[in-house]
């Protein structure tokens, strides 16, 4: 056997990159608030691979490097993105409430 | 060629690129929001890969439990007459989007494929493995090959999950080199040791400086079978001392021999596998191979090549070690920041027919089982150091120190042996200096557990240092004050270790031992939720379209959300 077979660093970081220019072309094209949302929750989520992706490649995660800081990064990114929603959805309930639309371009009030 | 496990990479990375692209194109929120659903999956089928178990629980919990619901509510309170895309202009509007996002895209992929690392780091690009391999067993990889460096002060172990790792006599990890995912078969130091060089079973040589930890010689063939040894040259021009000869010896007996020339130079040299060899100081390359010969040859300045008989005919060697020469003069290549106090202390001049490389030789004949013979014979001369015919018990592996002073066999018991009995295997010592007397009768037991097939046996220069390695079991290190082994300290047996303790305790059985099934669970409810949306598509009460509201009417005469939300399209 000459390879180990394993999956290589590049590609995870290849699915990341990918999935985070979907989530970036989604917050560019959507318009609803909600849809932005999740298009957002798609961009953490692709940082959340690259996170554990570099922690589980990473050569010297050591125990001074604490080995399970790449996971620990991670549960928080999904800890913010969870507060996140909930705070971001109560806003756009909100802004529904008021403008009777969860659309982002008539949520124009403080335009110049 | 790919591997089951990449397979499932690229089968879970496809599947989550387009629901991502779902998730995003939808003109149905609740459809997106369900992509969205099947993303998490298989964002959490990723993690699984990544063996972060207890994350992917945490997705699937956070996720998919909580955060989509969320999103739902948020869809069903916010519908409105107008539709989902209130404002939607036509696509060509999409279109700058779409190059920003490609553009990203490029410019990301660009940098991973092109990163080239900080000053005194590898470039991550070309990590290919992990470091402990997939699954890692408690203990850290599996170790191929084992070296001492000349001066003491390191061993380096080429590990089955693609890495050659630098480590100090305690087993502490000092440095970690990869091999683009390739997995190392033999590894050597330099006559004065301030090279680290690897190879795989492909031809291809890396060599590292030790203490900088860049890569400073590359050399990349095709061999046509497995490299079982490797030695590379000393310092040939003062101006550029990174330019070496390196030498790789095959399972087929034939050298390889690469200078400044494009395609290396082949030799047959043995009858066999090239089981060990060595390059001194002087340049003069001593090869021994399984058929019992040891071949001599001088490959800066030339000359007829010396083959000295070492095992008689009828015996067969069974382990061969040739000894690395100690530098005559202490270590000028040591960067001089270091404490001395953690420098190797130059050995002494060697003494009384030591100077030559030792080449040790293990051979059984079949006549007697579970008997063996152990000869040390000084490569310059042929002289014998050791000949003791008729031991007890199977011999494994056999390592001479760096220094020239000790030799060491794994010995473990033989199916009948006679003599005294064994309990398991042990490290026999030989001490090589004269004034001491050729004694071999100090035993070092080794840690329970399977030896293997093929043990490796590294001894260092000051103290009693061995390093032993087994199938299965990781690397450990012989301390002559503790009178103990230890296992290696890497991070490849830290992470593990510390990692199993919180999710593997709830994963290794559900998750880690069932990773296919997990996927395969994964991908089919990622493909429900597809087939789900599909099928709601086909709505039989589908109402026509024709009372598609006009896009950007103002809502001004709509009092309140409607409390039914209308059927789409």
């Amino acid at each position: 056997m000459t390879s180990t077979g394993d999956v290589p660093l590049s590609w995870f970081l290849a699915f990341a990159s990918a999935a985070f220019a979907v989530g970036l072309f989604g917050v560019l094209v959507r318009r609803n608030a909600i849809a932005l949302l999740m298009a957002v929750e798609i961009m953490l989520n692709a940082a959340n691979i690259n996170l554990v992706a570099f922690w589980r490649f990473g050569d010297s995660p050591g125990a001074e490097g604490g080995p399970i800081s790449g996971v620990m990064l991670a549960i928080f990114v999904i800890t913010i993105a969870a507060a996140e929603v909930a705070v971001g959805i109560a806003l756009i309930l909100l802004c529904y409430r008021r403008w009777h639309a969860a659309d982002v371009d008539r949520f124009d009030s403080m335009a110049g | 060629m790919v591997s089951p496990l990449q397979l499932i990479f690229l089968i879970v990375s496809a599947v989550g690129l387009l629901t991502a692209l779902g998730a995003v194109l939808a003109r149905n929120l609740v459809h997106a929001a369900l992509f969205l659903v099947a993303f998490f999956f298989t964002v959490a089928c990723q993690f699984i890969l990544l063996e972060a178990e207890f994350l992917a629980a945490m997705q699937v919990l956070i996720y998919i439990g909580a955060v989509s619901i969320l999103l739902l509510f948020g869809i069903m309170l916010t519908r409105n007459i107008q539709g989902d895309e209130t404002t939607g202009g036509h696509w060509i509007w999409k279109v700058p989007s779409g190059i920003v996002a490609v553009g990203v895209l490029g410019v990301l992929l660009f940098g991973i494929a092109n990163e080239r690392g900080r000053p005194g780091q590898e470039s991550w690009s070309r990590i290919g493995s992990r470091p402990g391999g997939v699954n890692p067993p408690i203990g850290g990889p599996r170790s191929l090959a084992i070296a001492f460096s000349p001066t003491g002060q390191f061993v380096a172990s080429a590990d089955a999950d693609g890495r050659v790792r630098l480590l100090n006599p305690r087993g502490g990890q000092v440095a970690a080199f990869h091999l683009d995912g390739l997995e190392p078969t033999a590894v050597a130091f330099s006559p004065e040791g301030s090279l680290l060089a690897a190879a795989d079973d492909q031809g291809n040589v890396r060599a590292w400086n030790v203490l900088t930890r860049r890569a400073v010689l590359e050399r990349s063939g095709a061999r046509p079978g497995p490299v079982t040894s490797l030695a590379i040259g000393p310092r040939r021009f003062e101006q550029d001392q990174d330019n070496r000869l390196v030498v790789l010896g095959g399972a087929d007996g034939i050298l390889q021999i690469w200078d400044d020339a494009p395609e290396p130079v082949e030799i047959g040299a043995h009858d066999g596998p090239v089981a060990s060899m060595v390059v001194t100081v002087e340049g003069l390359l001593v090869t021994a191979g399984l058929d019992g010969e040891v071949t001599i040859r001088d490959l800066l300045g030339g000359g007829p090549v010396r083959r000295i008989e070492a095992v008689e005919p009828g015996r067969t060697a069974v382990a061969v070690a040739v000894g690395s020469v100690p530098p005559d003069e202490p270590q000028n290549f040591a960067d001089p920041e270091s404490d001395p106090a953690t420098r190797a202390p130059a050995p002494p001049p060697a003494a009384g027919g030591l100077s030559g490389p030792l080449v040790a030789f293990a051979s059984v004949s079949r006549d007697g089982p579970g008997r063996w013979t152990f000869r040390i014979l000084n490569a310059f001369d042929g002289q014998d150091l050791i000949n003791v015919p008729d031991l007890p018990h199977v011999p494994g592996a056999v390592a001479l120190a760096s220094d020239g002073r000790r030799a060491a066999v794994v010995v473990s018991p033989g199916p009948d042996g006679e003599g005294p009995a064994l309990a398991r295997p042990v490290v026999r010592i030989w001490d090589l200096d004269p004034g001491l007397g050729l004694k071999g009768d100090e035993q070092i037991e080794i840690p329970p557990g399977p030896l293997g097939e093929a043990p490796l046996l590294a001894a260092g220069s000051r103290g009693s240092r061995f390093v032993l390695g087994r199938a299965g079991q990781s690397t450990a290190f012989y301390d002559d004050l503790d009178r103990s082994w230890a296992a290696s300290q890497g991070p490849a047996v830290a992470l593990p270790t510390v990692v199993a303790d919180m999710p593997r305790a709830v994963g290794v059985e559900l998750m880690t031992r069932f990773v296919i099934p997990f996927e395969v669970a994964g991908l089919m409810l990622t493909a429900a939720l597809v087939g789900a949306i599909v099928l709601a598509r086909h709505d039989p009460r589908e109402s026509p379209t024709t009372a598609e509201p006009a896009a950007g009417r103002q809502p001004a005469d709509v009092p309140d959300p409607p409390a039914v939300s209308r059927p789409e399209r």
